[in-house]
């Protein structure tokens, strides 16, 4: 077990090397400016050139890929060992904000809104696949099926604003922003204020999730069902309860287990669309406008660490499945 | 025939599938929709489009009694046209007459600009749907290729000079996209080293098909790369960043030269200080001028060249704007011509400055030009001294005194003219160039490892084998299989969201963009998927039969394997048409999808957005025509899937139906089956 996670650190860390190099490259030759986005009108052509120099941005690209990891691994060491008098070094180019630090705030708020999502598809997928599986070509099965063609092909942003419109416009509910913006709220009332605010916008975000892992669900469902130790179990005599959820489910949501290392990564992410929608000042948005105005770092680090995030949770998912499945050997 | 002795009929899979699906009424449905979607899709391009002006019309008229040829931007025959703005019509709702022209019905209503709904959705279906199949198209092919090299040639190991060459080739690329010339030359040509000992030993072994094939693949290769610079010195830009890398290049050597100042200290200090000084300063002098010259020449060409790109530019300018102003009078916005009228007024007087300018710099590039001239004859002429070698203390001294002047000057010099001016702005025309190299490098990059892999199976293992001395170089290394499905390895781990958004942002919108980066992102499941079906496909007694009687391979892969594997994809690419349209509305929704002359649906829907309570049919509309497109096109990846799979026992990579991916690790899975 041990020597295998240590094969699986040293491959993923060759493989984040070949990724490092790609998205820099990418980013780094392509064309645009972060400087040219600067609206001072006070600015200088010589204090832009300035700036340039000290940030290196007109350096040979390998003088850049050096100098801009070597500063993101000191930053991330400053943040992992909580060094309080660290010095950050990586800046954005165009807001000159530090770039780690706003990462993980950006980070914490959109966490809440996807966590909730998260919970909401995860639960609400189990029960909807497994039904539909005992209750195959029957009514409930039907509408779900239905149902999930549907929420499927609808595409995502029209739906969600839609709600907006019902919720905020009929309803007389405001939903958009994490908080309401600009009233005080105490109490209960700002408890619920927010409650509002981060579950239309998961309710929503889950809709595809949920049609999507309901099907997957099912079709795991009806195949462990056809096979022969269930009808033994049956044969048994055992009630159809333990057949289902004891022998059945379990066998049957090992392969999601896999899935859960989308999980990882899509916590960091979050949702560009949700977010550009619903106005959450998340860390989609953060790095979708930093990609519109070429600020170089920003991206590159999100590219970066999305892809390490990647692959840990891939690892966490492979030694789960290891331990949930004992026929399972990692070698 | 007794009735007792029926002979059921020989049924082949392929009508056993037609007629399952046949019995699937939603898959019927969803074909019947895709088909109508499809005509309507055609009829497009034949009915919708910029109708012709009055103008035009009698031009048209005119032309077809004379046999003219007219180069008009209309379609004659457009009974709808998505490009008319009629302001007099915003916001009709279906069903209702234009106040413009009556008579005229709009069936689904205006929007904001007057423009009529169905003629945008209609020139849209062909828009929507191409993206939807050529993005999957993309990314089928990509998949199919590599997962089935990886499946079905994944045993045969790939032999040392072809790694080395895909490697060198790789490292080569990138530094030399990264204009690190001096050190991409080293690595590109090792690569083109063993690119020869490779087509030497096909050719020896006999294998011209391969030698072919791989010929042809560097051929194209060198072949677009010079492509590529013809084309960069064809546009203005082009063309100036070429002279402005040029002139900064030359430039910097010769600030350096400056720098070291070489040949005047070197002269002096060979030289009898006592006897010569006077000449040895009047030749470092000579050479300093002669810099001077070369530089301030390279400046007027510089400076020459941008004006004239400039120049170009503005002229293309003025009949666009011209054409636009016409447009806004017909449409009878005084106060919208009075600003354009104004910008033209203004162009025009910089189109006469930059004329001025240019004739200046002409002048000016010429004067530099002969003084640089005069230059190069005097310093030939005069540095021509040689002398005896003592006398250290006096030239040392003399050394110190002419050095620190040089100093001087060439700091200024370096200061004022090559970073003030050369540095600001004028060459950044690099980054354009940079990630052309780039694009094409990756392109062509891709085709080289496809057909090298290819190669592999069939002449490399020869080639080891052969006794040859040059066979000692083909050492087996790493597995083709491995080697395909680490690329797809990484390619999952990027995230994609990120990398669309980002590749997006450095085009110009166009829609064609977003399809070619949906496909060049989507390949890796088909990837996995067709290399799985391949592998468990080979090891079946059909194929080990085949292969027993001698079949070549291409023909087991061609009589035996596409058939057997072509269902799941056929599969998935249904479905992902439904996801490629749905990616493309997505993409338009953020921003960073459609053109600004492009209407597709998803670009409508989100124009539409912003009148949502007061115009429903501008979202609705669209939004239902995305809906059943999806929906269809998902409804029929299901059907067909149930009909190729009536047991729905193998899983295929859609999301509906079908069961959990067994692995989504990236890694190779090593989870026992």
């Amino acid at each position: 077990m041990v020597s295998y996670i240590v094969r699986r650190l040293i491959q993923m860390g060759l493989t984040l090397v070949i990724i490092s190099v790609l998205s820099f490259l990418i980013v780094a030759l392509a064309p645009g400016d972060p400087f040219a986005s600067q609206l001072d009108p006070k600015a200088k052509p010589s204090d832009i050139e300035r700036q340039r120099d000290q940030m290196g941005y007109d350096d040979p690209v390998v003088q850049k890929y050096i100098k801009f990891y070597g500063q993101f691994f000191s930053d991330f060491g400053a943040i992992v060992s909580q060094d309080s008098a660290h010095e950050w070094r990586l800046r954005s180019a165009r807001t000159k904000e530090n770039v780690l630090p706003t990462m993980w705030t950006k980070m914490l708020i959109t966490l809440p809104l996807v966590i909730l999502t998260t919970i909401i598809t995860w639960t609400l997928s189990f029960p909807v696949g497994i039904g539909s599986a005992l209750r195959r070509g029957q009514v409930p099965d039907r509408v779900a099926t239905i149902l999930s063609y549907a929420l499927i092909s609808f595409p995502g942003f029209w739906l969600a604003i839609l709600v907006i419109k019902f919720v905020n416009g009929t309803m007389g509910i405001p939903v958009v922003s994490p908080y309401t913006l600009g009233v005080e709220l105490q109490g209960a009332r700002s408890f619920m204020d927010s409650t509002w605010h981060v579950a239309v916008p998961a309710v929503i975000g889950s809709f595809g999730g949920v049609a999507v892992l309901s099907r997957y669900v099912k079709g795991q469902m009806l195949e462990v069902m056809d096979q022969d130790y269930i009808r033994t179990a049956k044969a048994k005599g055992l009630d159809a309860d333990t057949v289902y959820y004891r022998h059945a489910l379990r066998n049957a949501s090992l392969p999601f287990i896999t899935m859960l290392a989308g999980l990882l990564p899509s916590l960091f992410g979050g949702s560009v669309v949700f977010e550009a929608i619903y106005a959450w000042p998340g860390l989609g948005r953060w790095v979708f406008e930093a990609v519109l105005a070429k600020d170089l770092f920003i991206v590159i680090t999100s590219l970066f660490v999305g892809s390490a995030l990647t692959l840990v949770g891939i690892l966490i998912s492979d030694i789960l499945y290891s331990v949930a499945d004992p026929r399972v050997k990692l070698a | 025939m007794s009735n007792g002795t029926q002979v059921r009929k020989p049924t082949s899979p392929l009508r056993d599938a037609l007629r399952l699906f046949m019995r699937n009424k939603p898959a019927v449905f969803a074909l019947v929709m895709i088909v109508l979607l499809a005509v309507a899709a055609a009829s497009g391009q034949m009915f919708v489009g910029k109708a012709p002006t009055e103008d035009q019309l009698k031009l048209i008229e005119k032309a077809e009694v004379t046999g003219d040829t007219l180069d008009l931007d209309v379609n004659p025959s457009a009974v709808a046209d998505h490009t008319r703005t009629e302001l007099k019509d915003t916001f009709l709702p279906p069903f209702s007459e234009s106040r413009a022209t009556p008579g005229k019905i709009y069936y689904l209503g205006t929007d904001d600009l007057g423009r009529d709904v169905l003629a945008r959705l209609w020139n849209g279906s062909s828009i929507s749907l191409t993206i939807g199949f050529l993005a999957v198209g993309i990314s089928v092919l990509l998949g199919i290729t590599l997962g089935g090299i990886a499946g079905f040639f994944g045993r045969s190991r790939v032999r040392l000079p072809l790694l080395a060459m895909l490697l060198a080739a790789a490292a080569g690329g990138i530094l030399w996209a990264a204009e690190l010339e001096a050190a991409a030359y080293p690595l590109l040509i090792v690569a083109g080293g063993c690119f020869v000992v490779q087509l030497v030993m096909a050719l020896m072994g006999k294998r011209f098909k391969s030698a072919i094939a791989f010929g042809v693949v560097m051929l194209l290769f060198v072949g677009v790369q010079f492509y590529n610079r013809g084309v960069e010195s064809g546009t203005p830009e082009g063309r100036t960043f070429q002279h402005a890398s040029l002139v900064a290049d030359q430039s910097y050597e010769l600030v350096r030269a400056i720098r070291d100042l070489g040949s005047a200290v070197k002269l002096i200090e060979d030289g009898d200080p006592a006897a010569i000084s006077d000449e040895a300063r009047r030749a470092a002098q000579l050479d300093i001028e002669h810099r001077q010259a070369a530089i301030d020449l390279l400046l007027a060409e510089n400076a020459l060249v941008v004006h004239e790109a400039q120049l170009e530019i503005v002229e293309r300018g003025i009949p666009e704007r011209e054409q636009r102003i016409e447009h806004l009078k017909s449409l009878s916005l005084p106060e919208d011509v009075k600003v354009e009228e104004d910008v033209l007024e203004g162009d025009k007087k910089r189109l006469e400055g930059l004329k001025a300018k240019t004739a200046e710099l002409q002048k000016a590039l010429e004067a530099a030009r002969a003084k640089h001239d005069e230059a190069v004859k005097l310093t030939a002429a005069e540095v021509k001294l040689q002398g005896s070698n003592d006398l250290m203390e006096r030239r040392a001294d003399l050394r110190n005194k002419v050095v620190s002047k040089f100093r001087a000057e060439r700091d200024n010099r370096f200061e004022t003219l090559v970073k003030g001016k050369l540095l600001n702005g004028e060459t950044r025309y690099g980054a354009y160039r940079l990630l052309r190299h780039f694009l094409t490098a990756v392109l062509l990059y891709l085709l080289l490892v496809v057909t090298s892999l290819l190669v592999a199976a069939d002449s490399q293992a020869a080639a080891g084998e052969s006794k040859n001395p040059l066979s000692k170089l083909f050492i087996p290394t790493i597995n083709v299989d491995d080697l395909v499905m680490r690329f797809t390895e990484i390619m999952l781990t990027i995230p994609v969201l990120f990398l669309i958004l980002m590749v997006l942002a450095l085009f110009e919108r166009d829609v064609y963009i977003v399809m070619a980066v949906i496909g060049l992102t989507s390949w890796m499941g088909t990837t996995r998927f067709v290399r799985a079906e391949i592998l468990s496909l080979r090891e079946q007694d059909f194929i080990q039969a085949a292969r027993a009687l001698g079949v070549s391979d291409f023909r087991i892969i061609w009589r035996h394997l596409v058939p057997n594997a072509i269902s799941p994809v056929l599969v998935s690419a249904t479905i992902g048409v439904a996801g490629a349209v749905l990616a493309e509305s997505t993409l338009s929704f953020l921003g960073i999808g459609a053109g600004p002359d492009q209407d597709t649906w998803g670009k409508i829907l989100s124009d539409g957005r912003l009148f949502l309570q007061d115009a429903t049919w501008l979202t609705w509309i669209p939004g239902i025509a995305i809906l059943i497109t999806v929906l269809s096109f998902n409804l029929l990846g299901e059907g067909l899937r149930e009909a190729f799979n009536p047991k729905a026992a193998r899983p295929v990579n859609c999301f509906i139906g079908g069961q959990a991916p067994r692995c989504l690790s990236p890694f190779r899975c090593r989870v026992a089956r």
